[in-house]
């Protein structure tokens, strides 16, 4: 009897919903020189407390990701039905109208930017914006708003908090322009907070504090969060999971620990070996032979074939290779590369 | 507000030195023209049939106070404008320039101060929707339109204008006043008079600073709008009219205020050749009058320092307008961070 | 889309004017104004030759004053005929007409236009100076011709119309874009070398100097143009012949549009002068008029050409508002805003309409102007404003 039930406890917990579920996101813009797929099938998810982050060059896709969870990218593009982006049972891709996207907005999903006096209104108060935010989503007086938002920014570190609430973006330092930046985006609770390189522009000492900050709120509050950067060494030190995404594709996703330890797709092998060697700061640096092709020229088959040392004439340049699981957990996405399904 | 009261009195500072310099530029003006005013009038007095010795025109100089250097003059004159506000007499109409001026000058100031606003309360909307509309033909029909108004100049339009009226009319649309009203003293009639009569000429003076403006704001919102806080405000839930006018509308007026000025100085500049065409009795039509029929320059001077000091006022106020609107400025070092 | 290596190393290694002038060539709206422009430039230059009559009162046509346009035809009811032609038509006043003038047209009668007439003779390079003082007086005698594109066998042929004086219109009008043209580019050139003067001295020395400047600057540049262009204009005495009083407006001109353009001179040359390329030609040991000649002004050559071509339509209006007013060219110098002087009478705007033709051509040159300008200043500096 005990343990049946300690089996069914076991298969509840394996299957938890996830907070966010990317199915066959296939993302387009519309441009004066063509249509350019910028998200080519892509297949994402996300449950509590995990921080995944997605790797990339730029004009990999990982930002036109992010931002079609909150439909936030420009007005000439498309997102090819067929696709799903499902949190809380419902399909966001799917809404049209503000009310809607409002939910989502500011709301269950909240996004942090890279530059943060810029996504500060450089004229009107901080305090202010996130007073109207949370107005916005919670149905609490003007009063309590100013309390919350306050208190967030006490959470997140900001000395003074009463002083700084009542300032001006441009009054701020760089890191607590930052902190700031978070404490806003948290104050609605929302599940999934979306990183969009929050630490490229800061300096190193900064950039820890801020990793360590949002480390412990996603323990605290168990938030779902995105983390998108171009900086491996970031990843290893914040994130769960990672997905290596090249061109538009994942090409490689799984356990941090797992994908740095044993890389298999050769993108992910020659960006881990791109890295200066700590043991020997005089070896000459291995970048990742070619460049990064125009999305307009996208090569057939596999898109990394032209830069990849194992490349298959008559292979590698026909066939398109799908995501597929190597072991647990650990998806590559490389027909040079033996996986269970093989 | 330390910082504030010094940047308020920095610009008024130099707005009393700009004035100073552009009043010596036009006394100059003023003096260089040959012949000095006791000449001139009793040149015109000999037209009458009066005969003149070189006595009565040196009595008449020393009279008029012409025979003292030119620092002196020029700081009499200035003293006479400042203190008194006395512009001093007409040298050839021999009647106080301040009689002659008064009405006129309020006149024009009110036509074109009222163009100006008309001009950006519909520059300000149609720019916006210009920048923001999904579809890009009303945008190119509108960007278009604000070609054709910067290209064809007041004037011109004032032309066509008359052109089209009296062709169906017949000639009754020019002039300020109807005939009954053209000296009488202010009423309620008279005023309905007026504003029946004066859409026509800050229709044709709002013209180009219309165009202007609304390529002006049009290029200011699209600017705006792609900046990252706006995105971030839209990533917030923020949405539809608050989106835009509290967001890049609100930080793109501080361009706006600032052309002000400019815009008015435009405004003054085609104001003369309108007042020409469209037959309206004030201060720039007395200003043509006094340069191209009777080389009156003392009217002249007094009636482009006037125009000139009211933009630098304009200006001044703007300047401070600006402070108060941006806690850039006001708060951080004097021309913002 | 392919894009060859060969096109890429092309566009890598292209100079600057080679881009502005790709980008500019690419821009349809600027390049339609840009032919018409070229256009019109072409025509005012060979206003003497394509004009029937001559545009001062020499060659006024006394049969038909304030007569209306004629069109040639080419077929009437006498049938087709391959050269054009007219019919006369004859004014006729009279106690039946009840006093007003009314037109007959000879339907008879084929005037033919003739093609390469000899006809009145225009100069090029002849110039006549009389400056104050005998010894300075000269003549260059320039080259005279006497062509024209197409004349009439009888009678006159104007396809503008007349004036009230008889000149024909047509032949004004195309004087009239040349001298307009001409005054215009003097005044810009003027105005030019005086910002060019001014803004750079305050732009590259800075401090005092520049704080000087930018005060006189700021103060001229306060003071509403065209009133103290009025102002300036009318001093110029009566006396003055109208070549001299070209001159002086042009220069005028120059005077009054050189604060804009300082001001633009002295921002660029700010930029540039704290750019590294600078601080390192220095420490190469150049001279200072080294580092202005070969590098700050080759940098903002671009920028300046397009200040330039903008600023031209507001010295055309200028002149044209001036003129109009009688405070700038006059007659007999036909300018476009000389001719615009007469289309305000009331008389001339119920019955003479034609008179309004020249405004056509001042509408679509401003117009070329302004588009070219634009397509300029976006080739030169595509960054600017998206």
């Amino acid at each position: 009897m005990v343990s049946a039930m300690r089996l069914t406890l076991i298969e509840t917990n394996s299957y938890m919903t996830n907070l966010l579920e990317i199915k066959n996101l296939n993302v387009e813009f519309d441009t004066d020189e063509g249509r350019i797929l910028a998200v080519n099938n892509l297949f994402l998810s996300l449950k509590e407390g995990e921080v995944l982050g997605i790797v990339g060059e730029s004009g990999s896709g990982k930002s036109v990701t992010a931002k079609s969870i909150m439909q936030l990218n420009p007005g000439n593009t498309h997102y090819k039905s067929g696709g799903e982006i499902i949190i809380d049972d419902e399909n966001v891709l799917k809404f049209d109208s503000t009310k809607d996207l409002k939910k989502i907005r500011g709301g269950k999903v909240s996004m942090i930017f890279q530059e943060p006096m810029a996504s500060f209104a450089p004229a009107i108060k901080i305090g202010h914006q996130m007073v109207e935010q949370l107005l916005l989503h919670k149905s609490i007086d003007k009063k309590e708003a100013k309390n919350i938002s306050i208190d967030m920014l006490n959470r997140v570190g900001i000395s003074d908090a009463e002083k700084r609430f009542n300032q001006y973006a441009f009054e701020l330092s760089g890191g607590m322009r930052q902190r700031a930046m978070i404490a806003m985006a948290l104050s609605t609770m929302p599940k999934l907070l979306l990183a969009d390189e929050p630490t490229t522009a800061l300096d190193v000492t900064i950039q820890a504090q801020v990793l360590d900050l949002i480390k412990s709120i996603v323990k605290e509050y168990q938030m779902g969060v995105i983390f998108i950067t171009h900086d491996l060494g970031v990843i290893a030190q914040t994130a769960d999971y990672v997905a290596v995404m090249y061109l538009g594709c994942v090409v490689e996703s799984g356990p941090v620990r797992e994908i740095i330890k044993n890389p298999k797709h050769p993108y992910t092998i020659g960006l881990l070996e791109a890295l200066p060697d700590v043991n020997n700061l005089d070896a000459p640096l291995k970048p990742v032979p070619g460049n990064i092709p125009s999305p307009l020229e996208r090569p057939s088959g596999c898109v990394f074939h032209t830069r990849c040392n194992l490349y298959e004439e008559g292979k590698c340049n026909i066939e398109f290779p799908e995501l597929k699981n190597y072991s647990d957990d650990h998806q590559v996405a490389c027909l040079k590369v033996s996986t269970y399904e093989q | 507000m330390i910082n504030f009261i010094q940047f308020t009195l920095t610009r008024a500072v130099m707005a009393v030195i700009t004035l100073l310099i552009v009043s010596l530029i036009v006394f100059t003006l003023m003096e260089l023209v040959p012949g000095t005013c006791a000449e001139r009038y009793l040149a015109f007095k000999n037209t009458q049939g009066s005969g003149i010795s070189v006595e009565d025109i040196e009595a008449e100089k020393r009279r008029l106070g012409l025979d003292k250097p030119f620092p002196v003059r020029f700081g009499t004159w200035i003293k006479n404008i400042v203190v008194d506000r006395d512009f001093g007499d007409s040298c050839i109409l021999r009647v106080s320039i301040n009689d002659l001026l008064k009405e006129r000058f309020y006149i024009s100031l009110a036509i074109c101060i009222t163009a100006l606003i008309f001009s950006y309360l519909i520059a300000i909307p149609v720019g916006i929707i210009s920048a923001t509309t999904k579809y890009r033909s009303l945008d190119t029909v509108l960007k278009f339109i604000s070609y054709l108004g910067i290209a064809l100049p007041n004037f011109l339009v004032a032309l066509c204008i008359m052109l089209f009226m009296t062709i169906y009319y017949g000639d009754t649309m020019t002039g300020l006043f109807s005939e009954e009203f053209q000296n009488a003293p202010w009423s309620a009639a008279r005023v309905k008079d007026f504003i029946s009569r004066a859409w026509l000429p800050i229709f044709v003076l709002g013209w180009n600073a219309t165009a202007f403006a609304l390529q002006t704001v049009r290029a200011l919102i699209l600017d705006e709008h792609g900046k990252l806080y706006v995105m971030a405000a839209k990533a917030r839930g923020i949405s539809g009219m608050s989106l835009l006018w509290r967001y890049p509308a609100k930080h793109s007026l501080g361009p706006v205020i600032n052309s002000l000025g400019f815009d008015l100085n435009r405004i003054f500049s085609a104001l003369p050749v309108v007042a020409l065409i469209l037959v309206l009795t004030e201060a720039g039509a007395l200003l043509i009058e006094s340069l191209a029929r009777s080389n009156d320059q003392q009217l002249a001077g007094a009636i482009i320092f006037l125009l000139t000091a009211t933009i630098i006022f304009v200006n001044f106020v703007t300047d401070i307008m600006l402070a108060i609107m941006d806690p850039r400025i006001r708060k951080g070092v004097m021309g913002g961070n | 889309m392919e894009i060859s290596s060969k096109q890429k190393e092309a566009y890598f290694t292209a100079t600057q004017m080679q881009l502005v002038t790709t980008r500019f060539f690419a821009n349809r709206a600027a390049m339609i104004a840009g032919s018409i422009l070229l256009f019109m430039i072409v025509i005012s230059l060979f206003s003497g030759f394509l004009s029937p009559y001559d545009p001062t009162i020499a060659g006024r046509d006394k049969e038909y004053e304030n007569g209306s346009p004629q069109i040639p035809i080419f077929w009437d009811h006498n049938g087709f005929s391959f050269r054009p032609f007219l019919h006369s038509k004859t004014k006729y006043r009279g106690a039946d007409t009840n006093f007003r003038w009314v037109y007959k047209v000879d339907t008879e009668n084929r005037r033919y236009i003739t093609f390469f007439p000899k006809g009145w003779e225009y100069k090029y390079f002849a110039y006549n100076i009389n400056l104050p003082g005998k010894n300075l007086d000269f003549r260059i005698p320039g080259l005279t011709f006497d062509r024209h594109l197409f004349g009439i066998d009888s009678g006159g042929i104007h396809l503008f119309g007349t004036d009230k004086a008889g000149k024909d219109l047509f032949s004004r009008t195309l004087n009239a874009i040349y001298i307009s043209l001409a005054v215009g580019t003097l005044g810009v050139f003027i105005s030019f070398v005086l910002s060019l003067i001014i803004g750079g001295i305050a732009g590259y020395y800075g401090g005092w100097i520049d704080g000087l400047c930018q005060m006189f600057t700021d103060a001229v540049r306060t003071i509403p143009p065209i009133p103290l262009f009025m102002c300036l204009a009318a001093f110029a005495p009566d006396t003055w012949s109208s070549e001299l009083r070209f001159f002086f407006i042009a220069t005028l001109l120059g005077f009054i549009g050189w604060p804009t353009l300082a001001r633009r001179v002295r921002t660029h040359l700010l930029t540039e002068r704290s750019q590294e390329y600078i601080l390192a030609a220095k420490l190469c040991g150049a001279s200072s008029t080294h580092i202005i000649i070969r590098h700050l002004l080759p940098s903002f050559t671009s920028y300046i050409i397009v200040d330039l071509v903008i600023s031209f339509p507001y010295m055309l209006l200028s002149e044209t508002a001036l003129s109009f007013i009688g405070l700038g060219l006059r007659e007999p110098v036909n300018s476009l805003g000389v001719l615009l002087q007469s289309a305000t009478k009331a008389d001339v705007l119920l019955n003479y309409q034609w008179y309004f033709l020249p405004v056509l051509f001042l509408i679509i040159l401003i117009l070329s102007f302004v588009f070219v300008g634009d397509g300029l200043r976006d080739a030169a500096d595509p960054h600017r404003n998206k």
